[in-house]
Formats: C-alpha cells, structure tokens, sequence
C-alpha cells in the first residue's frame, strides 16, 4: 500500500512538471501569446489585450502555471479562438474517440500478438518462427503513413469493407457502421503494436520455457500446450502490461498520425490542427490530457501488479 | 461580389485546416466578397446536373465534404469564410444579393437594390413577409442592425472603407421605411465627401451582406466564449442542427422557408445535410469514391485531374473562371527584393508549366499575372516576361552589378504539405542555376500567415493563392498603398506594394460608371503588375465539385425574382454551389 | 552475415556517393520545356534510373543513398546520445537507488508522458527552425541538429529504465558485492564491474533502439517536423511520395521503405546476435 501512495504521489509530481514544462515551452516559443491566440488575422489589439488579462499571460510563468491548475480543477479551460468554442467541450468531443481508438488497438495487437507469440516460442525456429520473426520487422518498418493509404484504397476504395473517412459513431448507436468507421484507424495503429508486442512477448516465453519452474513442470508430466498457456504465458504478462504501458504514449502519438489520415475526429487530429493554428489553450489542454492519460495507465498497470501478486511488485520494480 | 478572397497558400492538401483557416479567414472575411457568377462552371460528365427534365424529388440526406473548417464561426462579419464555409453558411443564411451568370446583381433577400444618380447613395428595399428561423420579421432594423455589426468586422472594415460613417463604430445608415434602408458612400468613411462608387453592390451578395435575425447577432456579441455566435439563425432553406467544428455540421429543412420553385413546390427539396471537415485531399477523394459522403468540394489539382477520368461514375463541376491565382508573394520591403531586375529574374527562371506537372497535376493554366481567365482585367498578353533561364541569369548579373558585386539571398518559406515542399524544391534549383542562393524555410501555416500579416525580417518570398473575384474593385486593399503598413505593423497588403500607379488606378476604377472604362484601367492594373514583375505569378487555380451521381439539380435553381439561374450559385466563390435547389435522386 | 554486407555496403554507398560515378547528384532534376518531355516524372525504374524517378524528375536510387547519409547519422547520434544519457541516467538510479532512484524515476516518467508531436513542435519548429548550428569544430544544419534531438529525448527514458533494471539486478551479484565488501568506492564498482557487464545489453538494445528511431523519423516528417531541404532522409522521401501510391507514383516509396526496411532487418539481426552471444533478456522496445 505505501509502495502504490509513494507510486501515486510520484506522478502526480510527474503530471505537474510535464503540464508546467509544456505551458512554459509552449508560451515561451511564441512570440507573443495573446496574438497567437487572437488568431494570426486578428488586428483588433483591445482584443489581444483582453486575451492577455483573461489568461494572465502577462504573469511570470509560476503564476500563470497556478491559474491555469485552478481553471484545470474547475475544468475551465479557457476558449478556443478559431473554433468559439469552450477548449473543454472540443475535448469532451475528441477524447472519447481517441481513448476508444487507443483501447482498440491495444486490443487488437494483443489478439494478433499472443497467439501468434506462442506458437513462435512453441516451435521455436520452426519456419513458422522464422515467418513471423520477418513479418515483425516488415511491419515495424513500414511507415503508418503507407500502411493507412494502402488499406484505406484497399479496405474502403476498391472494396468498400471499410470507411475511409470515418466518424465518430457510437456503438450503441450503430454497432455496424461504429467497427467500419474504427476498422481501419485500429488496424493501422494496431499492426504495429502488435508486431512490438510479438517480439517481446515470444522472447519472454522462449526465456520462461527454459526456466526452472517449467523445467519442473514438464518433469511432472504436464503437456507442453498446458504448461504454455497455463504457466509460462501467465508470468509473461506482467512484462507485456508493462509494454503496453510504456507503449500508451507511443500509440497516442500514432493516434496523431492516423487520425490526420482518416479524418477520424479524435484527440490527435485536435492536436495537429492546434498546433498549426497556434491555438495554444488547446495544445496545453491536450498535452496535460496526453500527459494524465500516460500517468493513469502506468498507475494502473502498478496497480494491477499489486494486486494481482504483490511479489512481482519488486520485480516490476526491477524493471 | 466579387471576390471572395481566399488566400490559401499553396494547394493544401494536407497541411490543412489550419491553413485554409487562417488564411481564408483573411480571405474572405475580407472581402467583400462576392458575387461573381459564374459563367465559368463547366460540367465534365454529369448528364443529370444538366438534366431538368427529371422532377426534383422532396426529401433525403445526403453527405457533403469539404477542405476547411470557417475560422471564428458564424458570426456573418467575423467568421473567417472561405469557399467551403460559403456553402455551408448559404444553407442557413442568405444574403441580399446574389450575381447572376449576366454578372449583374439581382437582389435575393433584397426586392430592389437601387442607386442615386451619382451611385453615393444606395437603398435597398428588403423583400416582405419573410421571417428568420425564429419568428422575428426580416425587416429594416434587423438589416441595420446586421449592417452596423457585419460591416464593421475588422476585415470586412476595411474592404468597404469608402462606405460612410458617422462614428468609429457606426456606418450612415438610413432607414427609410419598414423595409428599405439607404447606404452611403464617403471617402474614407467621411460623409462629407461622397464618392461614386458603381460596384458596391457586389458587396450585398457576400459573407458581409448575410442577414442573421437580431437576437442571435445579441447574443453572440455579448458572449465572450464564442459559444453563441456557434448557433446562427438565418432566414435560409436550412436550419442548423448540430455543429462540432473541425468535424461535422448538420443542416434539417427550415419548414418556414420563404422559397418556392417555379412549379411552387416549397424548398428545399431535401430534408438533412451533413458537411464534413476532411482537410486531406486524398482523404477527401477517397471518401467519394468509397461511397462515405455524396459530394465534395476540391482544389487540389490532382484530384481534379483523377476525377476527370472517373467522370462516369462520379460526374464533377469544373470552376475554372474567376479563380484564385498561385503566385509567389514577394516581400517588397526587402532591399533587395525592391530590384526590379532580380524580381524579373526570378520570374523569368520559373518553367510555370513545370511546376503545374510537378504539383497542378498537369491540367492548371499558367498565370501570367493575378487576373484569371473572366476576371475584369484579365490579358492574354499583359506583357509578362516569358520563361528564359538566360535573360533570368543576366537580370541576376545586373542585379550583382548594381549591388557591388554581392549575390542576392533569399529565403524562400514553405509549409509541410508534399505539393509546397516539392515546388520549394524546384524554384530553390532553378533560382539557384541563376545564381540566387536560396534557403529553404519550413514552417508552418500559422506562422507563415503571420510573417506575412505582419512583414517579417525573414520573409522573403512564398507560395500563396490569392485574388478570385469578377471585379478588380475587390482587390483594392490587398493592393492599394494604404493597406500596406510598416512591417511589425498589421497588414493586408501582405508584400507591401506601394506602386503609385497601382494606387491611381484602383482609386480611378473605384469611380469609374463606364464599366468599359472601368475594364480598361482594369487591364492597365494587370500589364503594370507584369512590367514591375511585383508578384511571381505561376498558375490558375481550378476548383471542382464531384459528387457520386446520387445529386441533381445542382445550378438548376433561379434568382428569387424569376431571371436567370444562380449558377456558381450566386457566390463568385468557386469551390461551391447553392444547395437550396439540389435533390437525392430516389 | 548478410545484414552486416547490407549495413556496410549502404554505408559505404552513402559516405563515398559524391564520388561515386554511377551515382547521381541526390537533386538533379531536368529542366526546362525540352527535358520535360523527354524524361517521365514518376517513372518507372529503367536501366537509367534503376529505382525510377520521383515527382521531380530526381533519381530516386541516388536520393536513397544520399537519404542513407542523414537517416543513418540521425539514428546513430540519437541513440548514442540517448544511450550515454540514458545509460548514466540509469546507472546511477539503479545503483544508488533511494532519491537518486525517486527522482530520476519521475524524471523518466516526465519523459515518457511528454507528447512527442509538442516536443517536435518546439523543438524544429521553434529553437531549431533553420539556418545553421556553429558546433566550434563543425557546423550542422540547425533542423537536422533539431531532429537529433528530438529522437535523443524521446529516446533516454526507455532506455534508462532498461539500464536502470540490469543496474539493480547486477547490483545484487556476488562479485559487486565482494568488490564491495574489499572496500572498492562507487565510482570503482560502477566502471569496472557494472559498466563491462551492461554493455552487450546496451548494444542490443541499441540495434533495436535505431531501428525505431529510423521509422520514428519518418513520423517526424509526416508532421513537418524533418530534416532541411532539399538534403532528404527517408522518411521524408516517403512522406512526399505518399499522395501518390494509388496514382501510379508508387515506385517513389516502394524504394525507400525497402531499404528502410532491410536496414531495420539488418540492425535487429546484428541486436540479436548480440543478445543471444551474452544472452540477453530480450528488451522491452
């Protein structure tokens, strides 16, 4: 318990630099602030200074670092200029999205990667291993870009399976047209993830199988396929939760990317089209949000490891 | 109507929304925007767009996707509107004139638009009995009230400086009844000194002229969010239903519509549209031709060109007339961009036809200055310079001799989309062959925009698309000396032109009744450009309109007083139609 | 074997290019009405131009070996300097642990929450935006320097936190412990029993490392955050022939993800060389 309270405290401090570093780095590479956010066009300096008395930017960074904390508490996150709209209801909009987007990949990598990984670490240096082993690296090096052009003229242009343009549908609104709109977006960022997790995950049992437990285990007599998916797969996990953590950052940076191809209306897509329209309320809120999103889930996988075997906490701690 | 002035910058394709914003938001909040008709639209296939003998059928959804979302919406005076935000806002607003294919004003919202003997007074006498979406009266409060907000719009401001005020904030407006209001003009809005001024008109057709209803304008003034001004109210054949910027926009029949058609069906004829935001091009043509939305609006060449070999099964709308041109913007107040020789120069090195391979998809005209084919002022031979490596290397030798040997620098700013970098590329070759060093600069659109607006050290020159619009009149402030403020200062007049006989020509047409007159100073505007080489003039934006041949009725419907058709649908934009009069084929 | 003949025949491909004569100028392109015509823009490969053209007109084997000069140089600096950070990072909270541990710890999680895209956004777009960096002994274009940088930092936590475990289970060895108990400082124990020991699974990691940050350039590029043009890498060759993959303009990025391909092959075969030689817990990418 005091492990998880220390871990807790840890990141929160972790989300209070990274949001302060990001407002300051964000502010202090404009040339002015208020301006940006006026808009570029924007001639009207009554308004530029209204702007800068709202958000105190003319306040040394600490102190426009504490407004900015207590609007983030009172979830007032300021107005996005460009949009007229209040930040936190653009992203009460986008967020969902690319939360869902992100648990679907992960998801989908890990349907792909973990049968996949234990038949490689099954038949280790089978053909099937080897297959696998240059697939991964084919995939790993192929750019996202290419991947979500490619199935996209497949997948929705010539065979209309899919939506190239997706949007946002519920799936409690429409469970069909929700998978076809997500299909592709999930692939792309999911195929990848899924090749990392492959690697890791064949490696950790090919290690695991040699073990002594399971040395033990076969000496006892059980079958090769229970000793694999009972025993050694269960102690690879925590490594692959720790992969899937320290991926999540990675997978809302792919989000970007994808979601500027499919027109997927998510966080990412929110992002890129903030930061070329200097819309900078909205570059901090999303990056605070990325930042928490990267914080929760590393909370929760130490969380789970607690609970799950509070042995494996050291060894978590170990790495 | 005129212009629509949609700066852009080079071919967005994916760059984007940002930019489309940004910039059109000048662009178009500019302007006085437009009002061109067109005569330009050209349909590639599509027997049905031209087909009226089918019945327009009531009722239906369809989808329709375009490159930007508006900047500050929907506030008429304040939303940055490029063409896309046209279309969009022409579903829920109107405006009170529309232009015709004749390229005359014929009033929409409006009964008559008429001027004094010496065109310095204008009355406009509104149509009666028509409501906004909420029940209040069209009448001449609620246009004096959208006069004195729209007009006053920073932008828009100073599009329509010679328009008279008695305040700061607040324009001569004179209501005459209940439903006739009278404008009047003034040099630089002093009523004193009234000003002929023929073309006004124009500018009842465009973004400034849509009337919203009084409570919405009230609302959205007073609330600084934003928020408000994001639910318009308009008397147009659609009301908004949903609004999620960057993403969708949904429109449902307004039931209290004021329209009829010829055969007094009640408009529009479909009952939902949905627009969507989708700034990649390849994006945006993929979603056709999968069937994910029914219509969408592009100026990426590439795509126009690949859809012209689709036209079978998904018809499009070429708008080639009174179109944008793609130019290489110059920073006049750099030193040594204020030689002639090395501008000429520079131009001089450019293959335009290369770069239209390169990045136009082989199919845009080159531009031999900023009038496009249709544009009052328009040359097919202004006397531009023609390409010629050679002449481009002496004028670079004189320029060096001039300047004590020194070699000119400059820098050239692009925009990470792959069409900007590649023509960045290309002239860094072609200007460097002629002995200019150039540094190529990537930023991005805000601050491209910004160093533009505001005349920074480090811009030199970039690509830009600017300039659409019937009327000269149109580009008075992008080009006339008075917009054109010391950089560190905000302008409009984004490289700084300050030509004295550009500015006597502007002035003179402004007044000018003799439209053929009024042609000729036109094309004295455009041969001056070319012998001063002020801009690096490269091709001629085209704009189509594909949809998956489920649509009809597009440019079928006509003017409120019964004459012609509103093709190009009224708004001198290309890029756009009027929706008013469009059906789902059953 | 055959990753190693790939990995130094691109090498020496890319260092020797300007002297090479089958090689062409990275950005020769032909010019004018007349060359226009005679020479295929997207074209195809041919026994002139063995890779075909790009949009430009431009040799697209040439570009991919020019490419392999700044796409390698960028992998490598980034993970060296991301190893020697992050390895001494590392090192130090694994070994020391308690504050030491603490803080770098939220230091590396500070790393890992930071949105890649604002850190790009800052640091090519902003500081590092162009012109040229004076290095003293040499100078570097500022954006290639920016994108370095960039990698590094998106770089150090993974691998600290990698070196920072190995830190603490070597700590826990027989050995360190006896040159401990014969009295050896930290300083001592850290260089000469800890640091020999990290190293094979630092060069794995390494390989592996590189291999990510080759495509993680890419990424780079498709936000407008590459490399000074025209000089490209192969990310950026890919991104600008992206928009025509389905029109017939496939050639330009079929070449560059092979070669960014074999190259990622190549450096995770030679990683796995490694990691099996010493054997290697294989590393969390």
């Amino acid at each position: 318990m005091r492990y998880l309270l220390q871990r807790l405290l840890q990141l929160v401090v972790v989300f209070l630099i990274v949001t302060f570093v990001a407002m300051v780095a964000i502010q202090g590479a404009s040339r002015d602030p208020a301006r940006d956010l006026a808009g570029p066009l924007s001639s009207n300096e009554e308004r530029v200074e209204q702007i800068r008395q709202q958000y105190h930017l003319d306040r040394a960074y600490p102190i426009r670092y504490a407004y900015w904390l207590k609007n983030i508490v009172t979830l007032d996150l300021g107005t996005s200029p460009t949009n007229n709209l209040e930040v936190r209801t653009l992203i009460g909009q986008r967020a969902p999205v690319t939360l869902l987007l992100g648990l679907y990949a992960i998801l989908f990598a890990l349907l792909i990667a973990v049968p996949v990984a234990v038949y490689s670490a099954y038949r280790r240096d089978g053909p099937f291993d080897r297959i696998v082993s240059g697939a991964t690296f084919a995939i790993v090096s192929l750019p996202n870009i290419i991947l979500a052009v490619l199935l996209g003229y497949f997948f929705a242009t010539k065979w209309r399976i899919f939506t190239y343009a997706a949007s946002k549908i519920w799936p409690w609104d429409n469970p069909v047209l929700h998978v076809k709109n997500f299909a592709l977006p999930t692939i792309v960022l999911g195929l990848g993830l899924s090749a990392i997790f492959v690697r890791l995950l064949r490696a950790d049992l090919v290690n695991t199988l040699q073990s002594d437990f399971i040395v033990m285990a076969r000496a006892k007599g059980l079958s090769p396929r229970r000793i694999l998916w009972r025993h050694a797969l269960r102690s690879s996990l925590f490594s692959l939760m720790t992969s899937v953590a320290l991926q999540f950052g990675g997978i809302l940076g792919g989000a970007v990317v994808v979601e500027q191809i499919y027109a997927l209306p998510g966080m990412g897509l929110l992002l890129f089209q903030a930061v070329q329209t200097k819309d900078l309320l909205v570059v901090q809120a999303c990056a605070a949000l990325f930042a928490l999103a990267v914080v929760l889930v590393n909370f929760v996988v130490d969380l789970l490891y607690a609970v799950v075997d509070p042995r494996i906490r050291h060894a978590r701690a170990l790495g | 109507m005129r212009t629509r002035r949609h700066i852009i910058l080079r071919r967005l394709s994916f760059a984007a929304l940002a930019t489309t914003l940004a910039v059109a938001g000048v662009a178009c909040s500019g302007d006085d925007e437009e009002a061109t008709p067109d005569p330009s639209t050209t349909v590639t296939a599509a027997p049905d767009t031209s087909a009226p003998s089918n019945k327009p059928v009531v009722g239906g959804r369809i989808v329709v996707a375009g490159e930007a979302e508006a900047g500050t919406p929907w506030l008429p005076g304040a939303v940055q509107c490029d063409s896309y935000c046209q279309m969009r806002a022409r579903t829920f607003y109107e405006p009170i004139a529309a232009v015709d294919e004749d390229l005359k004003v014929h009033p929409y919202l409006a009964e008559s638009i008429t001027p004094n003997a010496d065109y310095t007074e204008w009355t406009v006498k509104l149509r009666s009995g028509i409501t906004f979406s909420n029940g209040e009266p069209l009448n001449a409060d609620a246009a004096i009230k959208n006069i004195q907000v729209n007009l006053n719009a920073p932008l828009i401001a100073a599009a329509v400086k010679d328009l008279a005020r008695v305040s700061a904030t607040e324009f001569k407006v004179e209501k005459v009844d209940d439903l006739t209001v009278k404008l009047f003009t003034g040099l630089n809005g002093d009523p004193t000194k009234p000003v002929p001024w023929p073309g006004f008109d124009v500018y009842l057709g465009g973004q400034a002229a849509f009337m919203a209803a009084p409570s919405y304008i009230d609302k959205a003034l007073a609330d600084k969010t934003g928020v408000e001004a994001t639910k318009p109210i308009g008397t147009g054949p659609f009301v908004l239903s949903s609004f999620i910027p960057q993403d969708r926009l949904v429109v449902k029949r307004n039931p209290t519509y004021w329209r009829k058609d010829a055969d007094g069906v009640q408009l529009p004829y479909l009952d939902e549209i949905e627009f969507r935001v989708i700034p990649d091009a390849n994006t945006r043509q993929q979603a056709l031709e999968s069937r994910d939305v029914d219509m969408i609006s592009t100026s990426n060449a590439n795509s126009i060109a690949d859809l012209r070999t689709k036209a079978d099964k998904f018809p499009m709308i070429e708008q080639a007339e009174y179109g944008e041109t793609f130019y290489v913007l110059l920073n006049l107040t750099n030193p040594q961009l204020q030689s002639r020789d090395l501008r000429c120069a520079m131009l001089q090195a450019i293959d335009k036809q290369a770069i239209i391979d390169l990045t136009g998809g082989g199919i845009l005209t080159p531009a031999n200055g900023p009038f496009a084919p249709g544009q009052e002022g328009y040359l097919e031979d202004n006397g531009s310079l023609p390409y010629d490596p050679t002449a481009a290397k002496a004028g670079v030798e004189a320029f060096k001799a001039a300047n004590g040997g020194q070699a000119p620098k400059i820098i050239y700013s692009a925009v990470p989309d792959a069409d900007s970098l590649t023509t960045a590329q290309y002239l860094q070759q072609v200007w460097g062959d002629a002995g200019i060093e150039v540094e190529l600069k990537q930023i991005e659109q805000s601050t491209l925009i910004g160093n533009a607006v505001f005349g920074a050290p480090d811009f030199n020159a970039f690509g830009w698309r600017n300039h659409a619009g019937v009327f000269v009149d149109g580009q008075f402030f992008w080009w006339h000396s008075s917009s054109a403020a010391d950089p560190g200062q905000f302008a409009l007049n984004f490289g700084r032109l300050k030509d004295p006989v550009i500015d006597d020509l502007l002035a003179k047409q402004r007044s000018e009744l003799d439209t053929v007159k009024r042609k000729g100073l036109a094309e004295d505007i455009n041969r001056q450009f070319a012998k001063e080489c002020w801009i690096l003039p490269t091709s001629w934006a085209i704009w189509g309109i594909a949809h998956n041949g489920s649509i009809a009725g597009i440019g079928q419907l006509t003017q409120p007083d019964g004459s012609g058709k509103l093709v190009r649908d009224g708004a001198g934009f290309p890029g756009q139609v009027w929706l008013t009069g469009v059906w789902k084929k059953s | 074997m055959l990753a190693v003949v790939w990995l130094g025949g691109l090498t020496f491909l890319a260092i020797f290019a300007n002297w090479l004569p089958f090689v062409r100028r990275y950005n020769e392109f032909p010019k004018g009405p007349g060359a226009r015509k005679l020479v295929a823009y997207r074209g195809k490969p041919s026994s002139d131009y063995w890779f075909g053209t790009d949009k430009l007109g431009r040799d697209t084997f040439a570009r991919c070996i020019y490419a392999a000069q700044k796409t390698l140089v960028i992998g490598a600096a980034s993970i060296v300097a991301a190893l020697v950070i992050g390895g001494l990072l590392g090192m130090l909270a694994g070994y020391f642990r308690g504050w030491y541990d603490r803080v770098l710890t939220v230091m590396f999680d500070v790393l890992l929450a930071f949105p890649a895209i604002v850190l790009a956004l800052i640091v090519v777009g902003r500081f590092f935006a162009s012109g040229d960096l004076n290095l003293g002994l040499f100078t570097m274009e500022k954006r290639f320097f920016g994108v370095i940088l960039v990698l590094t930092v998106l770089s150090i936590a993974p691998l600290a936190r990698i070196v920072r475990a190995q830190t603490m289970s070597l700590a826990q060895r027989e050995y360190v412990l006896a040159a401990r108990g014969l009295g050896a400082g930290n300083l001592r124990v850290l260089v000469r029993e800890i640091l020999p020991n990290l190293l094979p699974a630092m060069f794995s990691v390494a390989f592996t490392g590189l291999a990510v940050l080759l495509v993680a350039e890419g990424g780079l590029a498709f936000l407008g955050f590459s490399v000074q043009l025209p000089f490209p890498t192969w990310g950026f060759m890919i991104n600008e022939a992206r928009p025509d993959i389905v029109k017939g303009g496939g050639w330009a990025v079929f070449f560059p993800c092979t070669m960014l391909f074999l190259t990622v092959l190549s450096f995770n075969v030679l990683g796995d060389r490694v990691a099996r030689r010493f054997d290697i817990r294989e590393a969390t990418l």
